[in-house]
């Protein structure tokens, strides 16, 4: 049943009367054969469902150039629902995404996404780009830095909306019982898990669920997942089908500030070794060393108004406004694309901050704050990188005696030696291993700042700060000037002083940049030299 | 005379009701909880050495204070927490705690002391990423020192744990000792002639 297969909204319908009609006059002798025929046609037809984007509740059909496997879906299609601008020549198919451009070049099987190129399954039929579904959501996902989601079993995609929950479920084989990771993109109230026959239901508080279950392999523990949003009563279930050879299963204590529930589950199972649900495992991508993409973190904001000047400068006002300044400053380049954490004068908790950074895949995370202390003549600018605890056992110590988190441990809950204070130690290595490069991002903001805006280099430090944690890049925290300190209260307040330090975290962003690209430059040539 | 047993029931409901001590929780009123006291009648004084910040504000000094002599830790350790919220002489460093300290409960488990804030010691204290961090390895640095058998210090605010106290520092997990923000003392200038 490979080909062109196009779909046109009312066309199941219409196949599948065709089927009904088929089937109910099959049977009759004188038309059998014409309508046995008609019949076997139509029950293929209906078989074919298309593919379908859900932006939010909105469904955006798609066609599709069916095949066995992985459906390849209309570039054409996919841009209009998204409301992108596609350009065709005969060589290339070019996506405008916002300021971005994405061009799709079939004969070479590549998209090149400006700062990076990616491998793409591409089939061309009648001027018509068709783009299989996996390379697709990668490539757009990449440049719009949200994750589309595509469901197979469904052959639907999903962008999520901001609204929305997004879940992410994950699976793991560990010593003969499946791990099923279940973690949450926002906050939630702690879900409820019971049993419904063969289904283990998990109830979340919160009527609008996006599954990722991309990384979710379906087996003998857990055959299958489905999700019934909004809910009556505002909430969503998330269903698991129980293999038949499942013959118990337990929830690890539930830890609000990670927003994750694990799951585990027992049985009767054959040796499952480690498999991963490494959906599409032929992707390999052809990275560029170099910032790309950049998260800026304006300090506090809301009702945490961080530090007060002396004539009522509100920290959280300053940082917002130097964040947006560095923003188009940067992104004016070209070379960069920038996300704030906050773009308008609200809260977010510390560690979702760097979850905003991490999900856009950022290559480098500031957060900018100002400073404030006892005296009032204390002045200049401190740049901070990450530093643990002094001993080693930081975290492996912090979390056991003092279980006062919010724990609520179910009657079923069974602690696991691999509990959630190995997570709270995974969360705080997400940094570690970028501390090196953090020092740098340090210490070339502080010495532009002390060249172009003359501020007083109070030095690089290290410091357990809470924000640069989670970071999964190199993140670094810069204080710009003292607001405490009433000279420094009125530079922060002047247009021509906040230009400088822009300029100067700008110049800083661009030598790091450069140091990068050298280093992976200079890497590469000692392993051809060690590989000739 | 057949009042008297009611009558008695409810006199000893009362007298009940007044022995039960208020939990943690119910003992945060803002303005209501008193600053730290330390138990009166305590006599002998004990030197202890307590950590402010550097008047160059890079570092934490060690300052020579004086608190009475107790073989209670947690009133030892209030005493040296309230200690925290005095200020030294000018030239001597600089105070970092609020004047006004508010302990719901101090407690100290296999090593660990457990400090319990009311929330109201930090309402309008401005500040940046510094002061949070020397104020609290003041306090973590200071427990190291005076108290021997401490090998952590938990912090919490209204009875549980936070992410930070002020924004920035992370208080979630058990703190240790920071001895890199303390100054040091000069190394000696070594005589030739000892040589």
């Amino acid at each position: 049943m490979c080909g062109l297969r196009k779909y046109h909204g009312k066309e199941p319908r219409f196949a599948r009367i065709w089927a009904m009609i088929g089937r109910m006059l099959g049977g009759l002798r004188l038309y059998r054969f014409v309508f046995l025929a008609m019949s076997i046609s139509g029950l293929f037809a209906a078989e074919l469902d298309p593919v379908v984007l859900y932006k939010g509740t909105d469904p955006f059909p798609l066609n599709t150039y069916d095949q066995p496997g992985i459906p390849f879906v209309s570039l054409s299609d996919f841009c209009r629902a998204m409301e992108y601008e596609l350009t065709v020549t005969e060589e290339l198919q070019q996506v405008a995404v916002f300021n971005r451009l994405i061009t799709f070049e079939p004969h070479r099987q590549i998209a090149n996404l400006g700062w990076k190129t990616v491998p793409v399954q591409i089939r061309l039929e009648a001027g018509t780009a068709f783009i299989r579904v996996d390379s697709m959501i990668n490539a757009f996902s990449e440049v719009i830095g949200k994750d589309l989601i595509y469901e197979p079993t469904s052959r639907t995609i999903h962008l999520p909306d901001d609204r929305d929950l997004l879940v992410t479920i994950r699976n793991r084989w560990n010593e003969g019982h499946l791990r099923v990771s279940v973690a949450f993109n926002k906050r939630v109230e702690k879900p409820t898990l019971h049993q419904s026959g063969r289904f283990l239901v998990l109830s979340v508080k919160y009527p609008h669920v996006q599954i990722d279950s991309t990384r979710f392999a379906t087996n003998e523990a857990v055959e299958a997942v489905s999700v019934f949003g909004n809910l009556p009563d505002k909430t969503s279930e998330i269903h698991f089908k129980l293999g038949e050879t499942v013959t118990s299963f337990a929830a690890e204590p539930f830890v609000a500030t990670n927003s994750e529930l694990v799951i585990k589950v027992a049985g009767d199972f054959q040796q499952n070794e480690e498999k991963s649900a490494e959906l599409f495992p032929d992707q390999v991508e052809s990275e560029q060393a170099g910032v790309r993409r950049i998260v800026i973190d304006p300090g506090h904001g809301g009702k945490d108004i961080g530090a007060k000047g002396p004539t009522g400068l509100e920290e959280k006002m300053t940082t917002l406004d130097i964040a947006r300044k560095l923003q188009r400053y940067l992104e004016t380049s070209g070379e960069y694309e920038v996300l704030l954490t906050r773009n308008d004068d609200f809260n977010l908790p510390l560690k979702v901050r760097t979850g905003v950074a991490n999900n856009f895949k950022a290559d480098l995370f500031l957060s900018i704050h100002v400073n404030a202390i006892v005296r009032p003549d204390a002045w200049g600018s401190e740049t901070y990188y990450l530093s643990l605890d002094e001993q080693d056992d930081f975290v492996g110590n912090g979390t056991v005696e003092f279980e006062n988190r919010e724990t609520e441990a179910d009657e079923t809950v069974e602690e696991d030696e691999f509990g959630s204070d190995l997570d709270l130690l995974l969360w705080d290595l997400a940094q570690s291993e970028h501390v090196d490069d953090s020092f740098r991002v340090a210490r070339y903001i502080q010495e532009e700042l002390n060249i172009l805006a003359g501020i007083r280099n109070r030095g690089v430090k290290q410091a357990p700060l809470k924000v640069l944690k989670g970071a999964a890049m190199p993140a670094v925290l810069i204080e710009v000037a003292f607001i405490s300190n009433p000279s420094e209260e009125r530079k922060l307040k002047s247009y021509e002083f906040k230009t400088k330090v822009v300029t100067a975290l700008g110049r800083a962003i661009k030598r790091y940049d450069r140091d990068v690209k050298r280093r992976s430059m200079a890497q590469q040539a000692v392993m051809s030299e060690d590989n000739p | 005379m057949k009042r008297p047993f009611p009558i008695l029931l409810l006199w000893l409901i009362g007298c009940a009701g007044n022995e039960i001590q208020p939990s943690a929780a119910d003992t945060a009123p803002n303005e209501n909880t008193p600053p730290v006291q330390v138990d009166a009648g305590i006599r002998a004084e004990l030197e202890i050495t307590a950590y402010y910040l550097h008047p160059e504000l890079d570092y934490l000094v060690p300052v020579k204070r004086t608190i009475f002599s107790t073989d209670n830790p947690i009133v030892r350790i209030k005493q040296i927490v309230e200690v925290l919220s005095i200020p030294p002489d000018p030239d001597e460093g600089l105070v970092l705690w609020p004047s006004a300290i508010y302990l719901r409960e101090v407690y100290m488990v296999e090593g660990h002391v457990l400090i319990d804030f009311d929330s109201a010691t930090f309402e309008r204290m401005s500040s940046g990423t510094s002061r949070e961090l020397f104020m609290v390895y003041s306090l973590v640095d200071t427990l190291y020192k005076n108290i021997e058998t401490c090998t952590g210090v938990r912090i919490l605010v209204d009875g549980r744990p936070r992410d930070t106290l002020l924004g920035q520092v992370d208080i979630e997990n058990v703190l240790h000792q920071r001895v890199s923000i303390i100054l040091q003392d000069e190394e000696p200038e070594i005589d030739i002639q000892d040589l």
